[in-house]
């Protein structure tokens, strides 16, 4: 049955900017880093701007060669949460159960609420109708029977586009389409799948889901799920605030042997769960480190410590139980870092210039990675180690299991 | 050594002595309290190396001495006993102690053994009121760090001569709480563990006219009263320049009625504590008003409290329990805050008094909160 929406706002920076001052709309508008540097990126451009060829994450001075006449305009994040909120509250009209994915993307379950506006493709135009007329915002709808579905096919047609994908369409409109436009299948991980022969959603589909869970664990099965359109995850209203604890772990390529490559995975790791926890906003007080050796003993300890969510304090914490709990010789085949009795973060402000310090260096570090990508920036204990299959790049891709 | 005295004298010597002995110990002897008596005197001693204490009382000696004797049962024991003298004798590895028709026996651990509690020599630096002390302490200690593994020195609080001034300070990194006095003194600096003042402000009597003496020895500092002297570590490191941080120019002060004040964040905490447990509550404030709203899971909470404001409008939150806990420690009516920004500390004093300072770190508010 179609019931679920998913709901993605169309150049939603740009959109904010132009729904705020009417004198922007129809004109091209770019949102950019700081529009006085040189080396400022595009972070979104309106789709007057695209059709001079200007993208998001492209340098400043290609985008002002490519369209010279475009407003540019400086982020401004409260003007975004503002209207994100107005959205969500039209959003909640039409159903009690709304998971907020990001600050331009949710999900609604219409499930029952049919007879109040009519099936799911009616309630899709009713909101993107509602969104347009009382925020003049465009957004378009994916409307499927699944999470996963709704999403691809929101991404279909834009802007303002409303598209059905039903299971009996998964092989016509999702199996064509080059496999780094799965949900969940990043850079990294397309990498290696192309090297297996897996260059699009239907391959992936087709592959046996074993051979997939041999590759890449839970992962693995996962993904093989999703190519074949399944997905039986609900749409939780809660995601967000109920985490108890962010963790991830790694299989490694190779065991590892030595103190310096141990140490390397745990900062990778604790670099992960420092800045997931950040983006959802958490604190936690509770490290722990898990150790899985050759022969699969594995052992799982952990620390408290005052709340955090700083990638120095993890990696520390991290580091420490390593020390107290390996010889540092025993040949390591996972290793896994976690951070839990999580708190909705508060950035109480340090006297210390140090601690002020860290968090800013983790802000600084977020915000070039949220622009350029994971492997913009790492850490120099990072750099040229080869245990993590692949040099310099601390992400972790195929391998991680976020629980 | 043998002597006889009053159980309820008996019993507050041990109360007093068995929070000085050490909970887990590989040191069977530190288990122990020791007894010593001399002239009119029995002296109590107990220690877990950190910090030790050296309680006298009065009793009638028959013959002076020492014994150490396993704390645990004995003071169960004493708890239970009827009113009234108790005598208590040692001789050849054992004590005995009879009361009417009841007879304890048990051995003594070797006194050779005990740790000395107390450093032999020592220099007095100070002499100062038991009670304005004690004052001292509560409106202070709140603020130190309960634990702190990157800094342990905040762990402890300052006790500090400068200048005239004795100034008692506690900070956790996110507040300060201060207080001084006027006092003729030699400048002196200790940072005194605060689990250790706590103790001697249970430790000293009630007795309103009396002094005491900070004494310095080694690596420890030591307080002496008639009744007792007590020594504890020294935390080694520095303190933040408290007195330059707290020099803050406002962008708005008020001042307001404490109870007001404190009620409305203590109400709005119930709130902030749950679900969250961010203990967050924001401020507005301007036009002779101060907005306190919070909200949690379970709810949201507002409420106006009237005040008298001078400066420029402010929206800042902090968390509530710094603020609850800083307000109590106040003992005037009004109080005046002065609020320097979104990201900067307010001050807070009792109004016209001088001596009297707290600072609280703000929490960044992200851009949802608002």
């Amino acid at each position: 049955m179609l019931s679920i929406l998913h709901v993605d706002m169309n150049a939603f920076y740009a959109s904010c900017h132009q729904a705020q001052d009417p004198s922007l709309r129809g004109r091209p508008v770019i949102v950019a880093g700081d529009p006085k540097k040189r080396n400022g990126i595009v972070l979104t451009a309106s789709y007057e701007a695209r059709k001079f060829g200007v993208k998001t994450a492209m340098p400043l001075w290609q985008a002002r060669k490519l369209c010279p006449h475009a407003i540019f305009l400086k982020p401004d994040y409260r003007l975004y949460v503002t209207f994100s909120h107005k959205v969500i509250e039209i959003l909640n009209r039409f159903s009690p159960l709304v998971e907020v994915f990001s600050i331009d993307e949710a999900w609604l379950d219409v499930t029952g609420c049919e007879g109040l506006f009519g099936d799911a493709v009616t309630i899709a135009e009713k909101i993107q109708k509602a969104v347009m007329d009382e925020l003049s915002l465009p957004c378009s709808v994916g409307v499927s029977c699944n999470k996963l579905l709704a999403k691809m096919a929101s991404d279909m047609k834009k802007p303002m586009g409303i598209t059905v994908i039903t299971p009996d369409d998964v092989p016509e409109m999702l199996w064509p389409l080059p496999i780094e436009e799965l949900y969940g299948v990043g850079p990294r991980l397309a990498e290696h799948l192309k090297k297996m022969n897996i260059t699009t959603i239907g391959d992936l589909a087709r592959v046996p889901a074993e051979m997939l869970e041999a590759a890449f664990g839970v992962v693995g099965l996962r993904l093989h799920r999703w190519a074949n359109g399944i997905d039986d995850s609900p749409v939780d209203p809660h995601s967000m605030d109920n985490a108890k604890s962010m963790g991830h772990s790694v299989t490694l390529p190779q065991d590892v042997k030595t103190w310096e490559e141990a140490e390397a995975v745990l900062l990778s790791l604790a670099e992960q769960v420092g800045r997931r926890a950040r983006r959802g906003g958490y604190v936690g007080r509770v490290v722990t480190v898990t150790l899985r050796d050759s022969s699969f003993v594995t052992i799982t300890r952990s620390a408290t410590v005052p709340y955090t969510s700083s990638t120095e304090d993890i990696y520390g914490t991290a580091k420490r139980l390593l020390h107290s709990n390996w010889d540092g010789r025993t040949p390591l085949r996972l290793l896994g870092v976690s951070l839990s009795g999580l708190i909705k973060e508060f950035d109480q402000i340090s006297i210390f210039e140090a601690d002020e310090k860290k968090k800013r260096l983790d802000r600084v570090i977020d915000e070039i990675r949220e622009k350029f990508g994971d492997g913009a920036i790492f850490r120099a204990k990072l750099k040229s180690r080869d245990v993590l299959g692949q040099k310099g790049s601390p992400v972790l891709g195929p391998f991680i299991n976020r629980n | 050594m043998e002597f006889l005295i009053e159980k309820d004298e008996l019993l507050e010597g041990i109360t007093t002595a068995e929070k000085f002995i050490a909970g887990k110990t590989t040191m069977p002897i530190l288990s122990g309290i020791k007894f010593s008596s001399y002239g009119n005197t029995l002296e109590l001693s107990a220690t877990d190396l950190e910090m030790g204490i050296e309680y006298r009382l009065p009793a009638q000696i028959m013959e002076e001495g020492e014994a150490v004797i396993s704390t645990k049962v004995f003071s169960d024991i004493t708890r239970k006993l009827p009113k009234g003298p108790v005598m208590f004798k040692s001789k050849e590895g054992y004590v005995t102690v009879e009361t009417g028709d009841f007879h304890l026996k048990m051995p003594v651990l070797e006194s050779s053994d005990f740790p000395e509690v107390i450093p032999r020599e020592t220099n007095p630096i100070l002499r100062f009121p038991v009670d304005i002390f004690k004052n001292m302490i509560k409106q202070t200690i709140f603020a130190r760090a309960e634990e702190s593994i990157a800094r342990p020195v905040l762990t402890g609080e300052l006790l500090e001569l400068r200048g005239g001034k004795f100034h008692v300070v506690a900070l956790d990194g996110f507040r300060i709480a201060w207080r001084w006095e006027e006092v003729e003194g030699p400048d002196f600096s200790v940072i005194v563990p605060g689990r250790a003042l706590l103790e001697l402000t249970r430790a000293f009597s009630d007795d309103e006219e009396e002094y005491f003496e900070i004494h310095t020895g080694g690596n420890r500092v030591v307080f002496r009263t008639e009744k007792m002297t007590m020594a504890s570590r020294i935390l080694e490191g520095n303190f933040i320049d408290y007195e330059q941080v707290v020099n803050v120019d406002p962008k708005v002060t008020v001042v307001v009625n404490t109870d007001a004040l404190l009620s409305s964040i203590e109400r709005a905490f119930i709130v902030a504590r749950e679900g969250s447990k961010n203990n967050l509550v924001k401020f507005k404030i301007g036009n002779n008003c101060m907005e306190i709203s919070t909200e949690s899971e379970i709810g949201s909470v507002y409420e106006k409290v009237e005040c008298d404001t001078a400066g420029e409008d402010l929206f800042v939150a902090f968390n509530a329990k710094f603020f609850i806990e800083a307000l109590k420690s106040i003992e005037k009516p009004e109080v005046e805050l002065k609020f320097s920004g979104e990201v900067g500390p307010c001050v807070i004093r009792p109004l016209d008094v001088e001596n009297h300072i707290n600072f609280i770190l703000p929490v960044r508010l992200r851009s949802e909160d608002y």
